[in-house]
């Protein structure tokens, strides 16, 4: 009774924040281009970790990186996570800091066939975030654009184990998104009126992503505590609509006009190893490249890519104490049933600012994971870091701040299909 | 455990509650910008004048009087300065049966006073009326009557030259026992009126034009006007009319043709075309424009301008888009007056709403007139058409038009618009 009690207000919590966060629609100056800036994972374990994840062998949290992960789920698990972003932006003597919190995802995973560990799922998450509030004044007027949305990610699949040492899965990710900028102008002379427009970009596609984890203990003692980790995913062309909306003086004219259109999302590559340094104790060092370069969000016809774009690439390493939930690693209470994780990563961010040479963002990262009930965990994280120009001065030194929480929760339902 | 989740709502409620600082900075990646513009236009290609004159309506087919449907019949005549017009009341009342006529001793018109003076406002003069009454006979069956003179037939049944205060019932008797001869065929059949005309002739000039009560006063019964019948055994029959107008008569001297005039009930209005759309425009306005201003700024010649006691009058003048039939026109607003022109002679009016329209919908861009005033009357009684007309004002507003000599009176528009870049 008290665990539904403290399932309760933790989802009231994550609702609540969802809420807040309507009231926000800001971000760093980079997520007006393309896609807006990439999301690393939809949840606070893989964020903690520095955006590791492809290896991670299972760590209660229905993994969004690599399907082939979802083997490790022995019990039906649901998530939910929100983010928080500070970001502050300097060029020049203009400084810029905006925040934002959004809703960050939300999955469910069910084991179906224990025998082959085989395990479906399905989801939502965040790929990238475009929100930015942009103020212009000048002799004219006031203009203010408000960009919002993003590209989403809505997954369904399946994995299973077909031999002990490889676990492998497949997912059908749909790939859509909205982005909006909305502008309104406030003319300085108080007799005219203001005028509000509106371009969204809506898009979607359709992509497989295959998934694949060697696991070293079933293979030999020599690779035991060893696990590998890799997961593509396809290109995909979208079908893109640029709605333009206009509503001057009186909402009874507004003009909209649709304009179907193409774009393209890129393929996806990510792999990882994983090591348990004990059995609490384990490390991982994952590498992730997408090339952006022959994407783009909108194009009447198709085009080679948006100038402003390019191929992104990370590297990230972490290290982890996994949580000693229900005594599994021996006895244990208060703080040191907690989940323990630090993060660091180094890349190339996919957007390529005219003259900048491209961003490239430093972080570390850390989080916690909290038990809350059998199997259940609250995962918080914070990932700091910076974003500069290759070409020092040519576009916004940035530095962020994120914060992240999920709720990971698991029921034990389809147990009866379970066979040991 | 259920400190975390409330630890983290409030640390959520507390870092969203952070003090933003929104700038510019993310722009220059930014390509949905808006382009906002303004200019100064009175360039012929962009904007035309016409001076139109339309003294009446078209509702279901039929021509009526601007001013068969008013709220206040004019009668005076007002000749001072620059101006000299007259405006005649047209009052018409069901016949009576042959044997009540026969019983029928003396006839008086009731017009019930209005505070609408227009003309001499100031002085004890004010207050003198001076009318003639004539009886025209089998000549006027509705509005689309027109007395650019009285017709031969009329025939004068009465007068009044008085000094005639406001008085608390509003009520202006004429006697019309002079003439019975003449009055009585007019009580008898139709298509018969009265004419009430200031006397030119006799008694003291008047120097005013005066607002009485018509049928269509439905916010105040005592103000319709009535003819009363006094009968031989005492009794007083009282009927209103079923038809009651003005017609006005102006007489000023020609304007300059640099100038154009609107005048209230005459049906003297400007209409102003633009073409927003031209190919070859510098501003390349479309559907997708939003017009954030459109000020026509107009400069007044204060000789040749007036306007009654009436407060309302005093407002500038309204303007009406214009349809395809009379009854598709409608009210967008009036002009006011520049408050920063110390010579208080500049006029604006404020069309954004109608340039807005026009360029979602090029197809309505009719044009729009300048009008003296603007009230929404019901014309024809079986299927009534709503038509704004200005029919309750003799104002007269003149301004400089566009090939005025000097330039810096002409009319121009302040046209600010944006677009998505």
């Amino acid at each position: 009774m008290q665990y539904y009690h403290r399932m309760r207000w933790a989802a009231l919590a994550l609702f609540l924040l969802a809420f807040i966060s309507t009231g926000h629609a800001q971000g760093s100056p980079y997520d007006v281009i393309g896609f807006g800036l990439p999301i690393r994972s939809g949840n606070a374990v893989t964020e903690a970790l520095g955006g590791t994840g492809v290896a991670l062998d299972g760590n209660r949290v229905v993994n969004d990186l690599n399907p082939a992960d979802w083997t490790w789920i022995t019990r039906a698990r649901f998530g939910a996570s929100l983010r928080y972003d500070y970001d502050n932006a300097t060029l020049g003597g203009v400084n810029d800091l905006q925040q934002n919190v959004q809703f960050s995802g939300a999955s469910f995973a069910a084991p179906v066939w224990s025998r082959l560990n085989a395990t479906i799922a399905l989801g939502y998450v965040p790929l990238t975030n475009a929100s930015n509030n942009i103020n212009i004044t000048d002799s004219l007027g006031t203009r203010n654009y408000v960009i919002r949305g993003g590209t989403n990610l809505v997954f369904a699949g399946v994995a299973a184990r077909p031999v002990p040492a490889i676990a492998l899965g497949a997912r059908l990710d749909l790939v859509t998104g909205d982005i909006r900028h909305i502008g309104q102008l406030t003319p300085t002379d108080s007799t005219a009126g203001v005028g509000q427009f509106e371009r969204d970009y809506l898009f979607y596609g359709v992509r497989p992503t295959f998934g694949i984890e060697i696991i070293g203990d079933s293979i030999s003692n020599a690779l035991s505590g060893i696990t590998i980790g890799a997961s593509y995913s396809f290109a995909t062309n979208l079908n893109s609509t640029n709605e333009q909306i206009i509503t001057p003086v009186a909402s009874t004219l507004d003009t909209t006009l649709e304009s179907s259109g193409v774009g393209r999302y890129p393929a996806a590559l990510s792999a990882g190893i994983s090591f348990h340094l004990s059995r609490r104790y384990r490390v991982e060092a994952d590498y992730f490249l997408q090339d952006f370069s022959s994407a783009y969000l909108y194009s009447p016809q198709a085009i080679s890519g948006d100038s402003m774009l390019r191929s992104s690439n990370r590297i990230s390493f972490g290290i982890e104490r996994v949580p000693n939930l229900n005594n599994e690693y021996g006895s244990a209470t208060g703080f040191d049933k907690w989940a323990l994780r630090l993060g660091f990563s180094y890349g190339a961010l996919p957007i390529n600012p005219v003259g900048s040479g491209g961003i490239n963002e430093l972080s570390i990262s850390g989080g916690v994971g909290i038990p809350i009930s059998f199997e259940s965990l609250l995962n918080l994280s914070v990932v700091a870091g910076r974003r500069q120009p290759v070409n020092a001065g040519t576009a916004p030194n940035e530095t962020f701040l994120r914060l992240g929480a999920d709720v990971s929760f698991s029921e034990n339902w389809f147990t009866p299909t379970r066979r040991q | 455990m259920l400190k975390y989740p409330i630890l983290l709502l409030i640390a959520g409620l507390l870092l969203t509650g952070c003090q933003d600082n929104i700038t510019s900075l993310g722009a220059q990646y930014f390509s949905d910008t808006i382009a906002n513009k303004t200019s100064i236009r009175n360039d012929p290609g962009f904007i035309q004048f016409a001076d139109t004159t339309r003294p009446f309506v078209t509702a279901n087919g039929i021509d009526y009087a601007l001013t068969d449907s008013t709220t206040l019949m004019i009668i005076g005549k007002v000749s001072v300065n620059n101006e000299n017009l007259e405006s005649w009341g047209f009052l018409q009342f069901p016949p009576m049966t042959a044997d009540t006529v026969d019983s029928i001793v003396a006839v008086r018109l009731i017009l019930k006073d209005q505070q609408f003076k227009y003309g001499d406002t100031t002085s004890s003069l004010s207050s003198m009326v001076n009318f003639q009454v004539y009886a025209v006979y089998n000549a006027v069956s509705d509005s689309t009557s027109s007395f650019p003179t009285l017709p031969s037939s009329a025939v004068l049944v009465g007068s009044i030259d008085s000094n005639f205060a406001d008085t608390v019932d509003h009520a202006l008797p004429i006697l019309l026992n002079q003439n019975q001869n003449a009055v009585i065929p007019l009580l008898i059949e139709s298509n018969n009126a009265f004419v009430i005309v200031p006397n030119n002739q006799n008694g003291t000039p008047m120097t005013n034009a005066r607002g009485f009560g018509t049928i269509h006063s439905y916010g105040d019964a005592n103000s319709v006007p009535q003819i009363e019948y006094f009968l031989k055994n005492g009794d007083s029959i009282f009927r209103t009319p079923t038809l009651d107008f003005h017609i006005v008569h102006d007489m000023s001297l020609p304007l300059s043709p640099k100038e154009f005039t609107l005048r209230g009930s005459a049906g003297n209005r400007e209409r102003i075309t633009l073409n927003l759309t031209r190919p070859a425009d510098t501003a390349h306005l479309d559907a997708l424009t939003t017009i954030n201003n459109a000020l026509l700024v107009l400069h007044l010649d204060p000789a040749n301008s007036s306007h009654s006691n009436v407060s309302g009058d005093t407002i500038g003048p309204d303007i009406a888009e214009l349809g395809l039939v009379d009854s598709g026109g409608h009210y967008d607003g009036n002009g006011y007056l520049d408050p920063t022109d110390p010579t208080k002679t500049t006029y604006r009016f404020q069309v954004r709403g109608i340039l807005q329209n026009w360029l979602r919908n090029p197809s309505s861009n009719l044009g729009f007139e300048l009008r003296s005033g603007y009230s929404a009357r019901a014309f024809s009684a079986n299927m009534p058409e709503v038509i704004g007309v200005e029919d309750n004002t003799l104002n007269r507003w003149t301004f400089f038009g566009p090939s005025c000599s000097d330039t810096t009176k002409r009319p121009y528009f302040i046209l600010s618009y944006s677009k998505l870049k």
